[in-house]
């Protein structure tokens, strides 16, 4: 599903080279969900931009879905990220102008795919909003907004659900039901990619990944302990 | 800005032109000295009362370069006067029997004949056919409204000559002022001149023959009145017009950077839709419809604004250029708003164009760290 050969991404100039990913390989197979670890800074957000296409890395090969990403063109890379990846921010990320199933709706627009508001709906009312569906951002809690993103990330079925720390700044009992949103998602055939800093979630993937300066340093090392 | 520079310039010639064609005269006498505050007052309307003999009116009539003569007196109405219905208006009274102005636009009108108790009014003043106004004590019935010029000929009241030294005479009894005007007085003379055929000379040679040969009048030639109006406005127009342009390249460039700095408080958002799988081009033609759509609705509310405020201010402007305004035509007006509202779309378009395409170009991922 994902491979990545010697992958790099570098930040500013000659005398302050900042390595946020480097000469990385990697390899995550179809259906697996995968925990990626680390302290601040130490490059998960810049690898899982560059896994998702967001960013072009200044060397190394990146494959998704067999086809070399830094490779594609700007108009493919945007038909991958639509077809393919989910994006889940660390940030809120609803557009504020925009619904909460409006929201969900946008990503059938890039994708070519035929509006579909029940689907759209029907997604809302698993995570728990179907009587939020006409809220905006600002009319509905950290929580309920983070839960509209996944819907978002996920109405299209990506093949590959990339999530940069879901549940950073949420409650136990939200990050519970964004974790089983997560695990359905992954249990119905999408590849998870998922940094974190919480080693409590560890446990809900097969496999661990641990990420330091910008290099993996473990790979499958024992989530809580 | 641009709409009113050039409506202003339009309406003033428009204006112009109705106005001399109503005026009909090739030259108008007034008393010596007195042809520049005539000419005022055709442009603005501001009621003008000078007097000379009536004789000078034979004394033009029997000149070998002029056909027919025609005189006028110009009368003011009183302000604050019961005997007057209408304050400070401007009574023009003119001679029935010789008028070679005001009868031919009446030979396109029903009513064919004035009455001593008639009046023709100016479409500026308020009033319809059938109306009955009060001058000095006398009341006249409104016949006939002239056509709409933009000059100061809107807001006058034409009255037969003798109606108003009838008037005059009553006055001293009627009035709460007596009106100072003789039966023998008249204020100005309307010169037809005859043609080169019939041993005419050009309008500017006959003035100045006429002027020589009778030292007690000043001439004023219509065509003058077109020229010193445009005179009047050209400053004016050309202030405008420099200002237009300097507004219109600072509106552009503001509205780049208006844009530039919205494109760049919006980096996540744009990043997140790229995120989501929006093409270059979809971000691109999102900021230029966005643009596009602002200045449409800024255009439209513009125009709106700068047509009220022409609209509600055009007596205030003729007033202070001392130029005439009227309206130009539906498809010249309908052509300038159009050409406008491109113009604004045009202007935010291109502006827009930059931050569009630096928007567009960015990798999603450096988008979304730049809105952080």
């Amino acid at each position: 599903m994902i491979r990545l050969e010697k992958a790099s991404k570098y930040y500013g100039s000659k005398g302050n080279l900042i390595r946020a990913v480097d000469e990385v390989s990697l390899e995550i197979k179809e259906g697996e969900f995968v925990m990626l670890t680390g302290p601040s800074g130490s490059g998960k957000t810049t690898l899982l931009n560059l896994i998702g296409g967001m960013t072009r890395p200044d060397s190394g090969e990146i494959f998704g879905a067999g086809k070399n990403l830094p490779a594609m063109s700007d108009a493919e890379r945007s038909k991958f990220r639509a077809r393919m990846v989910g994006f889940v921010f660390q940030f809120q990320s609803m557009f504020p102008a925009l619904n909460a199933l409006d929201n969900v709706r946008l990503p059938f627009l890039f994708a070519g795919r035929e509006d579909d508001r029940e689907s759209a709906q029907a997604l809302l009312a698993r995570m728990g909003l179907a009587d939020r569906i006409d809220a905006f951002s600002h009319q509905l809690s950290a929580g309920q907004q983070r839960r509209v993103c996944i819907a978002r990330a996920l109405i299209n079925r990506p093949a590959l659900l990339l999530c940069d720390e879901p549940t950073g700044d949420l409650d136990i009992e939200t990050e519970a039901i964004i974790m089983k949103m997560i695990t359905e998602a992954n249990q119905s055939g999408a590849t998870v990619l998922m940094a974190t800093h919480n080693p409590g979630l560890c446990s809900y993937a097969a496999r661990w990944l641990r990420i330091k300066d910008g290099r993996i340093s473990d790979d499958n090392f024992p989530a809580m302990g | 800005m641009q709409v009113s520079y050039r409506l202003i310039e339009l309406a003033s010639q428009h204006s112009l032109e109705l106005g001399i064609k109503r005026l009909g005269a090739d030259l108008v006498a007034v008393p010596r000295g007195l042809d520049q505050t005539l000419e005022q007052s055709y442009l603005t309307g501001e009621a003008v009362t000078f007097y000379m003999d009536r004789t000078v009116k034979d004394k033009i009539a029997g000149n070998s370069l002029v056909e027919k003569v025609s005189a006028q007196v110009f009368i003011k109405s009183l302000a604050r006067a019961s005997c007057c219905s209408l304050w400070n208006v401007y009574l023009i009274g003119f001679e029935p029997e010789s008028d070679f102005t005001i009868l031919p636009w009446l030979s396109n009108h029903p009513l064919r004949k004035i009455n001593p108790d008639q009046i023709l009014a100016g479409a500026g003043l308020g009033l319809e056919e059938g109306d009955t106004v009060r001058f000095y004590g006398r009341s006249l019935r409104v016949a006939g409204i002239l056509d709409p010029t933009g000059m100061g000929l809107d807001q006058t009241v034409f009255i037969p000559i003798q109606t108003a030294y009838l008037m005059a005479r009553e006055s001293a009894v009627k009035a709460e002022q007596p009106l100072p005007l003789g039966p023998d007085q008249i204020s100005a003379v309307l010169i037809k001149l005859k043609p080169a055929r019939q041993g005419g000379m050009p309008g500017y040679r006959s003035a100045y023959e006429l002027e020589k040969a009778i030292p007690e009048i000043s001439i004023i030639q219509p065509d003058d009145l077109l020229v010193r109006a445009q005179a009047n406005l050209a400053g004016t127009l050309r202030t405008l017009r420099s200002a237009s342009y300097a507004i219109w390249a600072i509106t552009a460039l503001l509205i780049g950077l208006v844009f530039a700095l919205a494109a760049n408080e919006r980096q996540r958002e744009i990043g997140i839709l790229r995120a989501l799988g929006a093409t270059q081009g979809f971000i691109f033609r999102m900021i230029l419809w966005e643009a596009l759509l602002l200045a449409g609705s800024g255009a439209i509310i513009g125009l709106i604004l700068s047509m009220s405020i022409l609209a509600g201010f055009s007596r205030l402007i003729a007033l202070s250029l001392q130029v005439p305004f009227y309206w130009p035509g539906a498809f010249e007006l309908g052509l300038l708003l159009f050409l406008a509202a491109v113009s604004a779309l045009l202007t935010a378009g291109v502006s827009a164009l930059v931050p569009a395409i630096q928007s567009s170009r960015q990798d999603p991922y450096e988008a979304i760290r730049r809105g952080e």
